[in-house]
């Protein structure tokens, strides 16, 4: 194939064509496509879950639910919010479709796992569905026994969807390591690989090691609950504190499977916007792995009131504050990246410094909680669920949503509005704080989290809360609707409309040919250059 | 100036920049809350240490023409690298040192202290006082304690994990079923604060509330008095009526025919109600005798068997009383 006849059509979107040549595809790109539509639309559904909990807590007493309905409302938001967006979330998605083109690689390593993994996604999401219709579970997305094991609802429904998409996101991981190990372009040695594959290799390390025991957890439990045979409920015999730590031993490395990927897009864009080349290149990689290595150490911070022994807690304590230094290492190599940059405001580049604001105070507000006494006052209460949402939204789905602004030029040939994205990432920013930032203040006050009704001195915080909320979905829809929008009337994206440095932008067209490369790259340099390129910044001002 | 400052507490919360905590009442709260403010004010500057820089150079940095240029393509410094690779190890070795010297002065009850009982079950706290043989419990149930006097808790579950949480005292314990655990505290004010239930448990877990009356020694002594005669004394029916809040029937069981999660008080009284295998029953004494000691065994159709027993928990003259109270309701 000549450079030509794929700069005039065939790109992996539009040949071959026809329903099954999607459904069946092994193309990592279009894989990544159908997870992030996938993705996308469960974000919509957990975020319509959490404008509906906010609602109800306008007042203190019944707004237009019941206590029972609110309970399910907010574990479905979580349930679905951690496993069915954050956890496969970028990897599954942006991870699929950008990993090899960075590699300079034709795919991942295999491909037809790659597509298994998206279907036992969708089979485990269809389980998570099911539950919901049928019978809502109302266990809280933790499950904790011996609630979970004794609730109504269709609790084994939703637990065996989760166990099953614990499947998926191994394989994931599997696929990742090995396209790793294996298909970097000749002359990419590990410490030329972009950041974002660094990020991409500590997650996926996480995934495979900590998601068996997730399943060996819910399988515990579907087995309490069906064959009635002891393990965590006392009634029976078992240890409810045992499923915590089963729980957490999964759950905490799942945060940085969370947020490992943000910070990998965050490397990117900040390098990208300033045209600077990243500062402290090996730090920031080996902060990665070294968040990857700590988090399995740290999952009994989850249980410092549990009633755990105190030596156990003191180490837990102690491991929790030594997880935090990596984290605080590439905010500071960030920051020293755009000093003497050229900095350009892109909306993924927006999204970028949200990122770093949000989640400095997501990062340094979880230093209260690591320390022992303080999180005994703060443990279960807003505070917590503050700081997670700083972490998670602000951190992780920042990260997303600057990733896919970032990408969706090469994922779709199309330029997005600048002025729109602008604005929708300002009222993203904004509602986001309005939301939580007050539930910082409502938690050291000791208002508990998963409470249906509240005592009327926080009425008005839980309104701000709520309107902010509402704010914040304004911005995403408006966000999602300038992608959509893009596709038609965008104008059409060159390859490298950001001046990037890295193989996906500079060895390939937007949107790329089905086989990603005419030739196969060779890369025998730092992948971060800015000297030789031009700095124009193509942008659209619709 | 006066009004110049009501004005200004209008527009700026000022009481709520000193307030991030409830009051605190106890000797946890005042070694505790030194920590919290360390806390607040130094990641407060580490926080500006990133932020004031960032925007600083947002601004100076910008990009003013396309083709502008980086000014630099620097990617090391070897010192700055390592500063904040190590500095951060001696501030959080700081914290970690003084938290877990603060955790063990919370986890460790001094020998003398006042042992009460607790217990959580969906959805509400009992507290036995063993020495003096009396018992609170019920939504929204008194616990006296005296003031001064380091009190511990010793507590366990009848369901599900629950959480003893005071925010005035920054106590906070599960409750777990199937093994006991500890608490201690010793409050140092006089007043009414709320006990919360923190650990999530169903449907009322928000209601699942109590106070801690913290009293002096005079007071605590004449409350005491006042328990054991009460009950002795009381008519019946108004010693049930006390009983139905103190216990917590209020949280499932309405006395004006709007159906909670279990069937209303109101008009119960000899009424024939069918059961969940079908067939039927007449509430007269034996049967809500019955269903308060072992009310699992004939549950009314169309609810859910979710009552936990009050054997050993409640007199004979309580269950009359009982009786007697629901009996009125039916009139």
């Amino acid at each position: 194939m000549s450079n030509n006849s794929n700069a005039h059509g065939a790109n992996y979107l539009s040949s071959p064509k026809g329903f099954w040549s999607w459904a069946l595809t092994l193309d990592h790109k279009r894989i990544g496509v159908m997870y992030l539509v996938s993705i996308l639309f469960f974000f919509m559904i957990g975020g319509l879950f959490a404008i509906a909990l906010r609602t109800e807590l306008l007042t203190p007493g019944k707004n237009f639910v019941d206590a029972k309905t609110y309970n399910q409302f907010f574990t479905l938001h979580g349930a679905i919010m951690v496993f069915l967006v954050i956890i496969p979330g970028i990897p599954a998605s942006l991870g699929n479709f950008v990993l090899p083109l960075q590699l300079g690689a034709k795919d991942v390593a295999f491909p037809r796992l790659n597509l298994m993994s998206y279907y036992i996604y969708v089979i485990g999401s269809l389980f998570a569905v099911c539950s919901i219709i049928f019978g809502a579970i109302d266990t809280g997305w933790t499950f904790y026994a011996p609630y979970s094991t004794s609730a109504e609802g269709k609790v084994v429904l939703m637990v065996t969807g989760a166990f099953i998409l614990g499947f998926s996101s191994i394989f994931t991981g599997l696929n990742f390591i090995a396209t790793i190990h294996k298909l970097r372009a000749p002359g990419m040695t590990w410490f030329r690989m972009p950041l974002f594959v660094w990020g991409m290799y500590a997650t996926s390390i996480i995934q495979v090691m900590a998601t068996p025991v997730l399943g060996i957890t819910l399988a515990l439990i579907i087995v309490e609950r069906v064959i009635g045979i002891g393990i965590f409920n006392p009634a029976l015999g078992g240890d409810p504190v045992l499923f915590q730590h089963f729980f957490w031993f999964y759950s905490h490395p799942a945060v940085y499977i969370m947020i490992l990927p943000g910070m990998a897009i965050i490397s990117e864009l900040i390098t990208t916007f300033s045209q600077k080349r990243i500062f402290g290149y090996r730090l920031i990689a080996y902060s990665s792995i070294a968040i990857a290595i700590i988090s399995f150490l740290v999952w009994g911070h989850h249980m410092f009131a549990s009633g755990q022994s105190v030596l156990v807690s003191m180490i837990f304590s102690a491991l929790t504050f030594l997880v935090a230094i990596p984290s605080g290492i590439k905010m500071y190599n960030w920051l020293a990246t755009l000093y003497k940059g050229s900095i350009a405001f892109n909306t993924p580049m927006l999204y970028a410094l949200s990122f770093m604001f949000l989640f400095c105070i997501g990062g340094l507000t979880g230093v209260f909680l690591g320390v022992l006494s303080v999180d005994i006052h703060l443990h279960d209460t807003y505070f917590v669920v503050a700081h997670f949402h700083y972490v998670m939204v602000g951190g992780t789905i920042m990260a997303f949503v600057g990733g896919i602004y970032y990408w969706w030029p090469k994922m779709f040939g199309r330029m997005y509005s600048e002025r729109w994205g602008a604005i929708a990432a300002w009222l993203v920013f904004l509602g986001f704080n309005l939301t939580f930032f007050v539930q910082f203040y409502m938690g050291s006050q000791g208002m508990p989290r998963r409470y249906y009704s509240y005592l009327e001195q926080f009425q008005t915080l839980h309104q701000v809360s709520t309107y902010g909320s509402y704010l914040l979905g304004i911005g995403f829809f408006m966000a999602l609707f300038n992608l959509i929008h893009s596709l038609v009337r965008g104008p059409k994206a060159p390859a490298n409309p950001f001046h990037a440095t890295t193989l996906e932008w500079t060895h390939t067209q937007s949107p790329p040919i089905t086989h990603n490369f005419d030739v196969q790259p060779i890369y025998n340099h730092e992948p971060y250059i800015y000297e030789d390129v031009p700095h124009s910044i193509h942008g659209h001002k619709g | 100036m006066e009004n110049l400052g009501e004005l200004l507490k209008m527009v700026v919360p000022v009481e709520w920049l000193f307030s991030v905590m409830p009051e605190g009442v106890s000797t946890h709260a005042t070694a505790l809350d030194r920590l919290f403010w360390f806390l607040l004010i130094t990641c407060g500057i580490l926080f500006l240490s990133v932020i004031v820089p960032m925007i600083a150079i947002m601004f100076r940095y910008r990009r003013k023409t396309p083709n502008q240029r980086a000014e630099s393509q620097k990617d090391h410094n070897f010192w700055l690298e390592s500063a904040w690779t190590f500095l951060p190890f001696v501030y959080l070795t700081i914290l970690f040192v003084w938290g877990f010297n603060q955790f063990l002065d919370m986890y460790i009850p001094p020998n003398d202290a006042k042992e009460l009982r607790v217990v959580g079950q969906k959805w509400q706290w009992s507290i036995d006082y063993p020495k003096e043989e009396i018992s609170v419990a019920g939504t929204g149930a008194e616990i006296y304690v005296p003031v001064n006097t380091p009190i511990k808790l010793v507590m366990s579950s009848q369901d599900v994990i629950h959480s003893f949480f005071i925010p005035n005292l920054r106590v906070k314990q599960d409750v777990v079923p199937g093994s006991y655990s500890t608490l201690w505290f010793e409050a140092n004010k006089i007043g009414t604060y709320p006990v919360l239930c923190a650990e999530y448990c169903g449907d009322l877990h928000s209601q699942m509330l109590a106070k801690l009356v913290v009293v002096s020694d005079a007071a605590y002594a004449t409350w005491l008095e006042e328990q054991k005669a009460a009950d002795q004394e009381m008519p019946l029916p108004e010693l049930g009526k006390k009983l139905y809040t103190k216990l917590g029937c209020v949280a499932c069981h309405s006395t004006d025919g709007t159906i909670k999660l279990a069937p209303t008080f109101k008009g119960i009284y000899g009424k024939k109600e069918e059961l969940t295998d079908g067939t039927f029953v007449t509430v007269n004494d034996d049967y809500i005798r019955q269903s308060i000691l072992t009310p699992q065994k004939q549950v009314t159709k169309g609810y859910a068997p979710i009552m936990p027993t009050f054997q050993g928990r409640v007199s004979e003259r309580d269950i009359s009383g009982l009786v007697a109270f629901i009996k009125s309701l039916s009139n």
